[in-house]
């Protein structure tokens, strides 16, 4: 996976933030072994340190797991993945909706919008 | 580490020298090889000519020599090189002592080369019969003694230029010039020094008092002898205490630029 | 034990104070930003660090002691000069550093020379500045040091040079080691950074983890330091 960032937010933050997409989008598949902290950061060229914290903050999520001898697996609980797509999933309408409510259009007249727009 | 340290100095300081070592030697053979060939006008030049040639290295030896052993100095220890020098896993005094080790190894080589060269060119019985002329009652005790005293001359000159050096690169400007400064400095006065010895000497020894006081003194071989004797000594504690100063100086730590 | 302390470090020239009580700690594992614009004081406390220079007042501990062969054993440093014998060949170098640094890996100085295409055969005297240097940061990263100390290693160096060193930066990184790296060109290297120390006329000026700083500033680090230096 391609990793993309701006200095303007912490590191750290950005890197949670693309490996969850990472595990949404099955770039790290169900229950699959994830690569070592070390060739993570070297993929994402950032410091060990950080891609520690950041997949810290992940385990905490519950979305990837250590096994003592074997390193980092993602979440076999597709229930969990499926609910945190629902809360980003979420996060993102409102922020769509928000942003067509600036140029004038209510909820329904951006669903009606996007109803026409698929049907073209 | 000491070990490592001599073999790069030496490595650097050799680079040069040992092709004006070749090159004294080759035209000393050459210069005694055509001087043999008797009755030609142009071989005897040739030889005499060869034998100039071997002087003239001997002198770049020599000056190359004492010039590359404080060159080398400055470059390693307070110049772009001291980076790498000062971050070695080895002590001030390891990097010290490795460059009096490279003087007098190197020293030590250039004057025997020095030797082997002017013996091949000039030795002959007309030579010491010639110097035995000019000198009345000169012996080989009073010859060696002066060689010995021009050595320890030359080699006090190296390491009174590494002081200077050190000290005048204790400063933040002007390092060369007041190196400079500092070693003609330190020379004056030593002479001062060696001349106030020489005098106390003198209160024990009536001839060589008069060497101060009389204004025709006579000079014979034993004064000579004694003089000579003084001077190595005077010379010998003079590179002891310089070697100690600008060791001491190092050890307290450098301020490279 | 802090891996490296400076502790009320000053230094000055002919009277004039370029360094003003500087303390520093920094512990094992952490890659530390020393960032202040040229002629702040940056390379000064580098020097001081390394044995180049003398502390006017205050001290500089490695692993509690002051600089010394032990020390010297442990920091594997790129200044900002070329300081090799330029009488050498590349190969001559290696043999240096092999001789006297017993954490010299030199069959990883020969990966990094050919992923680098330089000849190990070439006299540094025939070669630009540019590859000088990175003779030297082989020479540097090829040493398994506790604590590597750059200046400037990013300062005139093309792009793809740039992105290799901090690769080698990161590769080389390990739990027991740190790495300080000096310089002002900030946004090429501030997502590898932990910590960052600004430094400004001497004296330090801002420090803190590098997200912290993010999070409060809710900026870059480049355009903290933009800002706080106006330039």
């Amino acid at each position: 996976m391609k990793f993309d960032f701006d200095n303007e937010r912490p590191i750290y933050i950005q890197l949670v933030e693309q490996l969850r997409i990472g595990i949404l989008t099955s770039t790290f598949s169900i229950g699959d072994k994830i690569p070592s902290v070390r060739d993570l950061a070297m993929l994402a060229k950032v410091n060990p340190n950080t891609m520690q914290k950041a997949l810290a903050e992940l385990e905490e999520e519950k979305l990837i797991y250590t096994e003592r001898t074997n390193g980092k697996f993602v979440t076999k609980d597709v229930k969990l993945i499926n609910k945190i797509r629902d809360n980003l999933a979420k996060e993102k309408a409102k922020e769509f909706f928000s942003s067509m409510k600036k140029i004038g259009m209510d909820e329904n007249e951006t669903i009606d919008y996007l109803q026409d727009l698929i049907k073209k | 580490m000491l070990g490592k340290l001599l073999k790069y100095d030496l490595k650097w300081v050799y680079k040069l020298i040992v092709i004006y070592y070749g090159l004294a030697l080759v035209f000393a053979l050459v210069g005694r090889g055509f001087g043999l060939i008797e009755n030609s006008f142009i071989f005897d030049f040739i030889g005499k000519f060869s034998c100039g040639v071997s002087v003239a290295m001997i002198f770049n030896i020599l000056i190359n020599n004492v010039i590359r052993i404080w060159v080398r100095y400055i470059n390693n220890v307070y110049k772009d090189e001291s980076y790498l020098t000062h971050t070695l896993p080895v002590t001030k005094s390891e990097i010290y002592l490795s460059k009096i080790l490279t003087t007098l190894i190197t020293m030590f080589t250039s004057i025997v080369v020095v030797l082997i060269s002017l013996v091949i060119c000039y030795w002959s019985d007309n030579l010491i019969d010639f110097i035995k002329m000019i000198y009345p009652g000169i012996s080989w005790s009073v010859i060696i003694l002066t060689g010995i005293v021009l050595v320890l001359e030359l080699l006090f000159l190296v390491f009174l230029g590494l002081l200077a050096i050190t000290i005048g690169y204790r400063s933040n400007h002007k390092k060369l010039v007041k190196s400079f400064a500092c070693g003609f400095a330190i020379y004056m006065g030593l002479s001062f020094v060696s001349l106030g010895i020489l005098f106390i000497v003198g209160l024990f020894n009536k001839n060589i008092l008069d060497l101060f006081t009389s204004m025709n003194p006579i000079v014979s071989m034993d004064i000579l002898k004694w003089v000579l004797g003084v001077a190595a000594i005077v010379y010998l504690v003079y590179i002891i205490l310089c070697n100690i100063i600008c060791n001491k100086l190092l050890c307290k730590g450098v301020n490279v630029d | 034990m802090e891996l490296l302390e400076c502790i009320h470090l000053s230094k000055e020239f002919d009277n004039k104070k370029v360094l003003k009580d500087i303390n520093i700690k920094i512990p094992r594992g952490k890659i530390v930003g020393l960032l202040g614009k040229n002629g702040m004081g940056k390379t000064t406390i580098i020097k001081l660090i390394n044995d180049l220079l003398t502390p006017t007042s205050g001290e500089v501990l490695i692993n509690g002691k002051r600089p010394s062969v032990e020390s010297k054993k442990i920091i594997s440093y790129l200044p900002e000069r070329t300081y090799l014998d330029k009488g050498m060949t590349v190969k001559e170098t290696f043999k240096f550093f092999e001789e006297f640094y017993d954490n010299f890996d030199s069959k990883k100085a020969y990966e990094l020379l050919k992923k680098l295409d330089l000849d190990k055969d070439m006299k540094l005297t025939k070669m630009s500045k540019g590859m000088q240097e990175k003779v030297q940061l082989i020479l540097v990263m090829s040493r398994k040091a506790d604590l590597y100390i750059l200046d400037e290693p990013l300062g005139g160096v093309d792009p793809a040079t740039r992105d290799y060193i901090l690769d080698t930066i990161l590769s080389n990184f390990n739990e027991g080691a740190s790495v300080i790296i000096s310089t002002h060109l900030i946004a090429d290297i501030e997502r590898i950074l932990d910590e960052v120390i600004f430094i400004d006329k001497g004296k330090i000026v801002l420090t803190g983890s590098a997200d912290d700083v993010r999070k409060r500033e809710k900026t870059s680090i480049d355009e903290v330091f933009r800002r706080m230096f106006k330039c």
